[in-house]
């Protein structure tokens, strides 16, 4: 067992929403990171997995639950000597770069703020100068120093120093991501909290960020919370996976277990809609049933053109199947977000086409069904493994591949 | 036709038809372009998709059918015709009877596509209205194709305005506009782009069911080749303002024949590549579309490159099985 880099035990943040209510962004969540690796999460927008990351590099205060970074606890820590630690990295590399700041001046800014080199601001950290006074020092500092400092930076980050006088508008995408990814890493932290960080990227160069990331990850033994919803690569870059929904953490366990034999309904729902780049495992074209519901009593008497009526005929017909996973329920009225937490029950219950009568009245802890395997989920959790047929036609198992709804855990 | 026809639907009639689209600005008698000629066939029924990352003119391309380039950008020369129709002769006045109810186009952030200060009804009617239906019939039909959509409640989300609806609500919104007037091609840029995977698996399902009941002509320009691949029937792959290469979904994904399509396949993490293996790079940056000079413009990156990539740029080559590649060499010399 590697020596836990990052342990979080029960995070819980609310928001106010007004009117003394409050939406509760995460929900009890539990994890650890390692030495050297790198934990995925997964899961939609709005489920949470901002948050977390803002939780875990102390941007946020949780409302209840603790944080410990290389053993010690989050709270009460002082931002620059918990920065050194932990570091974030965005999305989008143009927003977080300073549009105004060379790539040198970005990163001498950050070595001089935390008196890495340069010398300047040392010892003034945390104290009362003004981040315009701090400023002047790191363009007035000792230039060469942070300059050879920048450069090894940029070196690291496969850049080259010729990049040094770029602003961040000269620079492409990728470019600007590494440039992101060295400003994080001028401060030697231990863990990387990376939130979507090649969403923005396009495909040829997301490849090359991902294996920037993991070789860095074994040069510099970092370890990773890799926040995406892309769930390839999530599986390509994880050694372990926790799939998020609504706050909470609905699976967690190793990539392979997780992502190639889910046990959670919403994780095999996540998986199966990730187009998969081969014409020849494109899934079975979809009917149209799958996303009729109720049709309108105002579509009855109507004098439509012809096609109209034939499909709305069509549809009629094929709406007395049940949707599968994924398809639009009638909760998406509301977005799917953290405010449309369900009053009792599992958070995933509108959606779920293995939803029974515990589902709606008791919500599923996190219950490890395999070795190291953590599922939340009343049915997959039963020792058969199979959802009692209770309602109507459960069209789910139809269409998953064999053996991947209600798998039998293994013993 | 007559019974000679194996399939159920023959190759239809040609739908859209660009013939060396060219589009970009002039300045000062100078014309810059960004889509360097391109052509492309859609014929009634089918689904192209056109791939490309940012930068590769695969928008401008699309945006050019109905006119619609924003600022300076225009359609230099080249010919757009639709059902026969030569879409550059038309006047404006023409061209909207095309817009909509020929042709129509849904993009990719329907926030932003969409009034966020009229309802969703008052949307859906302008439309259904400005192509000559009476308000007694754009009020019923406007409710049918938001449910045709699948909107759980359309009575509740006519009343709607664009806020009160999810991302994919939104879009499925978009769509029905575009359906409302049943066009007989849809081009569609990226709707899914900025959808979570569920969602985004919802609106390819749903446009997939509607083509299949209405026939229209589906164009998909994506960047993600996994969108691609259930999607379409056919694959241009653009890069720097020109098709590199043209083939059917299947051959294209099996066998590529340009190595910027093999690239862009090798770098994807699939679950066949090995878990934290590093993943096929292509390496430095597209071209700056202003200094591309003579000779592929691709060669600066591509592996298999020999001096004639310096010289001359390649047109699309005949590969076989109704692909076809711009690229001085065939797969099988790429070893060398």
């Amino acid at each position: 067992m590697r020596a836990a880099v990052l342990e979080a035990r029960d995070l819980t943040k609310e928001y106010p929403a007004g009117r003394g209510r409050s939406v509760r962004a995460v929900r009890g969540v539990s994890m650890s990171v390692g030495e050297g690796e790198t934990l995925g999460v997964a899961g939609e927008s709005g489920c949470g997995k901002s948050t977390l990351a803002r939780l875990l590099v102390g941007l946020e205060e949780p409302t209840s639950g603790s944080i410990s970074l290389l053993g010690q606890p989050l709270g009460g820590t002082e931002r620059l000597s918990l920065a050194r630690r932990a570091q974030l990295v965005f999305q989008d590399p143009f927003s977080s770069l300073n549009p105004r700041l060379t790539v040198a001046a970005a990163l001498g800014e950050v070595l001089a703020l935390h008196g890495l080199a340069g010398g300047a601001g040392a010892g003034r950290v945390g104290g009362a100068g003004s981040a315009r006074s701090r400023w002047r020092e790191t363009i007035t500092g000792r230039r060469s120093e942070r300059r050879a400092q920048v450069d090894r930076l940029l070196e690291l980050v496969a850049l080259g120093a010729r990049f040094a006088d770029r602003y961040p508008h000269e620079l492409s995408g990728g470019q600007a991501q590494r440039v992101a990814i060295a400003r994080a890493l001028a401060v030697e932290p231990k863990l990387l909290v990376l939130d979507e960080p090649t969403s923005a990227l396009d495909v040829s160069v997301r490849a090359e960020i991902i294996n920037l990331l993991m070789r860095l990850q074994e040069e510099l033994s970092l370890s990773y919370v890799f926040i995406s919803h892309d769930l390839s690569i999530v599986r390509h870059i994880s050694d372990r996976v926790c799939v998020m929904y609504l706050g909470k953490v609905v699976e967690q366990g190793s990539w392979d277990d997780v992502l190639n034999a889910p046990l959670h309904p919403y994780t095999k729902a996540l998986a199966d809609a990730v187009p998969v780049p081969d014409p020849e495992r494109a899934p079975q074209r979809a009917t149209f049933a799958r996303l009729a519901p109720t049709p309108p009593a105002s579509s009855e008497g109507s004098e439509k053109p012809a096609n109209m009526r034939t499909l709305l005929e069509a549809a009629l017909a094929a709406s007395r199947r049940q949707p599968l996973p994924g398809a639009l329920p009638a909760a998406e009225v509301a977005p799917a977000t953290v405010a449309a937490e369900p009053a009792s029950g599992c958070p995933y219950q509108a959606r779920c086409p293995l939803a029974e009568e515990i589902c709606r009245s008791a919500l599923p802890e996190l219950a490890e069904l395999v070795a190291g395997h953590l599922v939340a989920c009343h049915v997959a959790a039963r020792p058969a493994g199979v959802a009692q047929s209770g309602e109507a036609g459960l069209p789910a198992i139809e269409r998953e591949p064999s053996g991947r709804v209600g798998r039998q855990p293994r013993t | 036709m007559t019974g000679a026809v194996a399939g159920p639907r023959a190759r239809g009639e040609a739908l859209l038809e660009m013939r060396s689209v060219r589009v970009g600005f002039r300045e000062r008698r100078h014309e810059h372009e960004i889509v360097r000629g391109v052509d492309l066939l859609v014929r009634a029924g089918e689904k192209l998709g056109i791939v490309g990352e940012s930068g590769s003119g695969k928008t401008l391309t699309v945006l050019s059918v109905l006119r619609l380039l924003p600022g300076r950008l225009q359609l230099l020369s080249g010919r757009v015709s639709f059902a026969g129709q030569d879409l550059t002769q038309l006047h404006e006045k023409q061209l909207r009877q095309v817009r909509g109810a020929q042709v129509a186009m849904v993009y990719q952030d329907p926030m932003t596509s969409l009034n966020p200060l009229l309802r969703i009804r008052s949307q859906v009617v302008e439309t259904l209205r400005a192509h000559g239906a009476g308000r007694d019939e754009a009020h019923l039909r406007c409710r049918e194709v938001l449910y045709q959509v699948g909107l759980p409640d359309p009575e509740r989300v006519e009343r709607s305005f664009p806020h009160e609806l999810s991302g994919g609500m939104q879009q499925r919104v978009m769509i029905a506009i575009a359906l409302s007037v049943s066009p007989r091609l849809l081009i569609a840029d990226e709707p899914t782009t900025a959808l979570d995977v569920t969602v985004q698996q919802q609106i390819l399902e749903l446009v997939e069911g509607l083509q299949e009941r209405t026939g229209m002509a589906v164009v998909w320009v994506t960047h993600d080749l996994g969108v691609v691949a259930r999607t379409v029937d056919e694959v241009a792959v653009m890069y720097a303002g020109r098709v590199v290469e043209l083939a059917p979904t299947r051959r294209l994904f099996a066998r590529p024949s340009h190595p910027y399509t093999a690239a862009l396949l090798g770098a994807l993490p699939s679950a066949g590549a090995g878990h934290r293996r590093p993943l096929t790079q292509i390496g430095g940056t597209p071209p700056d579309p202003a200094r591309l000079g003579s000779g592929c413009p691709f060669r600066a990156r591509c592996r298999h490159a020999v001096a004639r990539c310096e010289e001359d740029e390649p047109g699309l080559v005949d590969r076989g099985e109704s692909s076809f590649a711009a690229c001085w060499r065939a797969p099988e010399e790429w070893a060398g």
